[in-house]
């Protein structure tokens, strides 16, 4: 099954038409921008990032960049979600890079939430979210990046290459061979997640 | 694009982090909230004010502006000794006095003092 993107054109401009009202003085479009938008930058940067705390100053830290552009945004020359997403990947690779050398890992990957009593299914997928986290953890940066914007953000590979600032043949490959690595990764954990079941 | 086994196998997995998607931690919305307020450009109207205030110079501008009116105001109502009470003459509607009666001051301040009376040739 395809993981169909959840913002659509339209919805893009509705973001942008928000901003405007942002920048006229409308408090109210700030709630709702941050409602709409926050929560997956959030999720993004925490997948690319596998730390809580950072993943909360990279999201903090895009959020009022676009509140300072507010003013001088122009509407049809870059998505909202796009720009976004862009700030937030330069804000992941900057810190992964200052993490170089780092015992960034496994370690800082959350543990998956408690499970309801009963809820088998939810464990299990919670499992697989974890696994694929600790997976994701080691790719190569842009790899996980992209792999992330495409399969679990949902945006599309031009997109994509406008937010990684690459080339759509070079954003094709990433992707390619991230799942590749997350196939061979995920392949020596089934037994011992017991992913087979279904 | 046909989806190999490989592909459907890999996407349990990502629907499943979609699914476990971590939420926006309160905290956090809330000091987004805070970063827009500070934001926040001004409403048309204070901007229009901010304007003018800067025009005038901000708060030593305007501070001057209302120190010369209040002297401007001072000085008319009560004029030192050396100048024309002008706003004094026009209340008492001595105003239009002969030439003889003019002050020496306000002699000075004639036009011809500036030789304003010189007929032109």
């Amino acid at each position: 099954m395809e993981f169909v993107p959840d913002h659509a054109e339209g919805q893009d401009d509705a973001e942008a038409a928000l901003l405007q009202r942002y920048a006229a003085g409308d408090a109210s479009a700030a709630r709702l921008l941050t409602a709409r938008l926050a929560p997956r930058l959030h999720a993004h940067a925490f997948r690319v990032l596998g730390d809580r705390a950072e993943a909360e100053d990279v999201t903090q830290e895009a959020m009022l960049r676009l509140w300072r552009q507010a003013p001088d945004w122009r509407r049809g020359e870059a998505k909202v979600t796009t720009w976004l997403y862009r700030v937030v990947a330069n804000l992941c690779t900057d810190r992964l890079r200052r993490r170089r050398g780092g015992a960034a890992g496994l370690d800082e990957v959350a543990e998956p939430a408690d499970p309801q009593p009963g809820a088998a299914q939810r464990l299990q997928q919670a499992a697989r979210a974890t696994a694929l986290e600790q997976a994701l953890a080691q790719l190569p940066d842009r790899q996980r990046q992209a792999v992330v914007l495409r399969h679990i953000d949902g945006l599309s590979n031009p997109e994509i290459a406008g937010i990684l600032e690459l080339g759509l043949e070079a954003v094709e490959s990433l992707i390619a061979r991230g799942k590749r690595r997350l196939t061979a990764i995920l392949a020596d954990r089934k037994e011992a997640l017991g992913y087979e079941d279904d | 694009m046909k989806m190999t086994d490989e592909d459907t196998e890999l996407e349990q997995f990502f629907a499943a982090a979609r699914a476990e998607t971590p939420a926006l931690p309160k905290a956090l919305e809330a000091r987004i909230l805070e970063d827009a307020a500070m934001q926040m450009p001004r409403s048309r109207t204070a901007r229009g004010f901010g304007m003018l205030w800067e025009l005038l110079g901000g708060a030593i501008g305007a501070g001057g502006l209302v120190t010369a009116t209040a002297v401007g105001v001072w000085l008319g109502l009560a004029p030192p000794a050396a100048l024309p009470d002008l706003a004094g003459q026009f209340v008492s509607g001595s105003f239009a006095e002969t030439e003889d009666e003019m002050s020496e001051t306000e002699a000075l301040l004639a036009p011809a003092a500036f030789g304003w009376d010189q007929e032109e040739i």
